[in-house]
């Protein structure tokens, strides 16, 4: 979700997870060497979802056999009519032959989303920022209004009265630790406990996994989520490549990578201002349209896709109304998708009357993107643009990634920090991460001037420094030298020291005595006119980097 | 006590501008063929350009790869780097690599010849550290000839960190000079490098530079861009 401050990392159990799925084979050469980030968001979310929402729109009641269609077929249907044998899918012919006094409705999705508005506006004033993923399901932060409201049973009580008992519809909530294990707690009701969400998943037929991969699955002969997640993901990802995969992170519980709008990651964004202001449905949503498709092409040329969109209007008496629209399954929005989205918006503002008078001013911004590689190529053109480039690298590394294991294709981000090692961070290839790194040109006071040592030795290794009279040069509580650096030993050979500079003081993570660090760094240029940078630690001596 | 870019350097830490790497670069266009090189390296390469579907080999200067990892990745290139040691992430970005299209796969070991085969099909430029000090000979030796005609294949560039007598242009480091430090005062600020390159061909070449690196104000990258164009406009 938005704000980087919901964002809280599991590293332990993320890494060792990770850990596990590397192949035997492959060399440990460094072993816990890269410590790849942990950066994967575990959050509580909370579902609300109204069961058979179409047909409750459409002015059906659960306790009375109707049914919504859509192109002769049953789209949804009311317990009633259920019981009384009609399913979703069914020809309505079917249908009606099992149940005469089916009552049937025409499906208009503008309908839904305008009815589900006043759903929407409810759960807000209980819980901040509810995000629609589709009329009749929406989403929330959970963790806030969980403690404000005294816990996760007692939000859900309140939601669910609110919205039964001020709309009449019935509801079911759910929460649990991300997005696509908190719909299918709603779908039957339930909180899962933090940490628990894999477990319950394991149970659940595959066909939650919707259109992305459960046929294939089905025939494979795997039947429950926990059947697909016991597969290495490895395989997953070589065999059936990264759509999968994806589905199968989310079926054993892993929050899916998104990564929430990084300082320096720009939002991709249009607006347009609408002159005259539209007042119609029909002009809105034609407008609604261009500017969708207008935003996608964006993103693709850029090799993006978008997993939650934001719709903002401002009407012509200043009012300005805004909604997130999100996909829960780590399947990006397609045209097609975020097209109906925007449009089902802009007409349930208009006619719920929401606002009152035309539109002079829409944006949407796709604040969440995520390197949409391979997912969304377009049948024409973009050939050799970024768009087909990033692709095309995109299925080389997620092959190599099915190969070497997850950890074994890195990206180097540079963060704050005093020394070369401390500096990097390690994230897995697409982790989703997208534009700049964070500006390393933020004052970290202490920090080595630049350039930076061009090799760089990720964990130290062993070196000495020593004395003209061959005494190791000593380090003394006030981080003092006991004599001037002039032999460098490093790996069986020595070098004599011409020049030296520092010792620069470090003391590191004293608050937490496992990492803390104390001592000094120096920077020596041999005889031979290499340099290098070394530190103390543990009353000797380690080479950080070699500028060579 | 030692963010040094706040205090006025020393007598013997002054540094003169950074030398052209940023500048020479504004200046070329890219060709298909290849990727342009800042003046001082560009005597190197026949061509003065990095070129498409070559392998070279660079043989104990890892800022030497750094420098021609920029080249590529500052003209939009995609770089990736297979074996250990990595190259210093914080040098890389200083020295203008771009770090979101640099991916780095330390895990390869012994299979690193498929990984890179692999990496080939999308890549411009393939840094490979051959694991141990394997002679690259016999075996060795096909792989990269194998390599060799992948790259060839699919206008992608091979950088070997060794030696391979067949790579296209060969880099070695005669000698270095670092600069900065006295007994104590000052910093690492500005190495002095004589490169040396061999080229195989019908006539083979040989080339001599001196390739000087200097302090780089950390910057972001626009910023570095106006400031080149700064200097630019200063020099003419």
């Amino acid at each position: 979700m938005g704000a980087g401050n919901r964002m809280t990392s599991s590293a332990a159990s993320t890494s060792a997870g990770k850990k596990k799925q590397v192949p035997p084979s492959a060399p440990s050469s460094l072993p816990g060497e890269l410590r790849v980030s942990s950066t994967f968001p575990t959050e509580r979310v909370l579902a609300v979802w109204c069961p058979d929402w179409p047909v409750l729109a459409a002015g059906g009641e659960p306790g009375v056999a109707s049914a919504v269609i859509e192109k002769g077929r049953i789209f949804v249907c009311t317990p009633a009519a259920r019981a009384a044998g009609v399913r979703r899918g069914q020809r309505l012919r079917d249908a009606q032959a099992r149940c005469p006094w089916l009552r049937l409705y025409p499906r208009d999705p503008m309908r839904d989303n305008r009815l589900f508005e006043a759903v929407v506006a409810c759960v807000a004033e209980v819980v901040a920022d509810p995000e629609v993923v589709y009329p009749g399901l929406l989403v929330a932060p959970a963790r806030g209004a969980a403690r404000y409201h005294g816990g996760e049973l007692p939000l859900t009580r309140i939601i669910i009265e609110r919205v039964t008992g001020r709309l009449g519809y019935p509801v079911r909530c759910g929460i649990s630790d991300g997005f696509f294990s908190a719909v299918q707690a709603a779908y039957s009701g339930r909180i899962v406990p933090v940490g628990e969400s894999a477990a319950f998943l394991a149970e659940l037929p595959v066909s939650r996994l919707g259109d992305g991969g459960a046929a294939v699955l089905t025939r494979l002969g795997l039947r429950t989520l926990g059947d697909f997640a016991a597969l290495p993901r490895n395989v997953v990802a070589s065999r059936w490549g990264e759509q999968l995969a994806l589905a199968h992170d989310l079926a054993s519980g892993k929050p899916a990578r998104f990564f929430p709008a990084a300082k320096g990651m720009s939002a991709v964004t249009v607006e347009r201002d609408l002159d005259p202001p539209i007042d119609r449905v029909d002009g809105a949503s034609f407008v609604a349209r261009s500017l969708a498709e207008e935003l996608h092409g964006m993103l693709r040329r850029r090799g993006l896709g978008c997993t939650r969109v934001v719709v903002e209007a401002r009407a012509e008496d200043g009012a300005v109304r805004s909604r997130v629209w999100r996909s829960v399954d780590a399947r990006v929005l397609s045209v097609a998708a975020m097209v109906d989205r925007v449009r089902w918006q802009v007409a349930g503002w208009l006619e719920s009357g929401e606002l009152r008078s035309g539109l002079v001013w829409l944006r949407l911004v796709a604040d969440e993107t995520v390197l949409d590689a391979g997912r969304q190529l377009s049948l024409w053109g973009e050939r050799g643009g970024e768009g087909d480039r990033r692709s095309r690298i995109s299925q080389v590394l997620s092959r190599l990634e099915g190969m070497l294991g997850p950890d074994g294709v890195l990206v180097g981000v540079l963060g704050g920090g005093r020394d070369p090692i401390s500096r990097v961070r390690w994230l897995p290839w697409n982790s989703g991460i997208e534009g700049k790194s964070p500006d390393f040109a933020d004052p970290w006071p202490g920090s080595l001037p630049s350039p930076s040592p061009s090799t760089v030795w990720d964990p130290p290794r062993r070196a000495v420094v020593s004395t003209a009279a061959g005494e190791v040069v000593r380090v003394d509580g006030r981080l003092r030298l006991s004599g001037s650096p002039q032999w460098f030993s490093f790996e069986g050979e020595s070098f004599p020291v011409t020049a030296w500079a520092g010792p620069w003081p470090f003391d590191e993570r004293w608050w937490d005595a496992g990492s803390a660090r104390r001592g000094v760094r120096l920077q020596l240029v041999t005889a031979d006119g290499m340099a290098w940078l070394v530190s103390s630690r543990n009353g000797g001596w380690v080479a950080e980097g070699r500028y060579d | 006590m030692f963010d040094t870019r706040s205090v006025v350097p020393t007598a013997s830490a002054v540094a003169p501008l950074p030398d052209d790497v940023h500048r020479g670069d504004l200046l070329t266009a890219v060709s298909p063929a290849g990727f342009p090189l800042s003046s001082s390296l560009a005597g190197l390469f026949p061509g003065g350009e990095l070129r498409r579907g070559s392998v070279l080999c660079v043989a104990n200067s890892t800022f030497l790869t750094i420098a021609l990892l920029a080249a590529v990745s500052r003209h939009g290139g995609w770089c990736a780097e297979v074996g250990v040691p990595l190259v210093g992430t914080a040098a890389a970005a200083e020295l203008g690599v771009e770090l979101e299209r640099f991916v780095r796969l330390p895990r390869a070991g012994d299979r690193w010849p498929e990984v890179t085969a692999a990496l080939l099909e999308g890549f411009d430029l393939v840094v490979v550290h051959p694991p141990g000090r394997t002679a690259t000979t016999g075996r060795t030796a096909t792989t990269l000839r194998r390599l060799a005609a992948r790259a060839r294949e699919r206008s992608a560039i091979v950088m070997i960190t060794g030696e391979w007598g067949e790579a296209a242009v060969r880099l070695t480091v005669r000698s270095r000079w670092w600069s900065g430090p006295g007994r104590g005062e000052g910093y690492v600020c500005r190495g002095e490098f004589d490169v040396v390159a061999r080229g195989r061909g019908v006539v083979g070449f040989t080339a001599a530079t001196r390739w000087r690196i200097a302090e780089h104000p950390i910057v972001s990258n626009g910023d570095r861009l106006q400031q080149a164009i700064l200097r630019v406009g200063e020099a003419s």
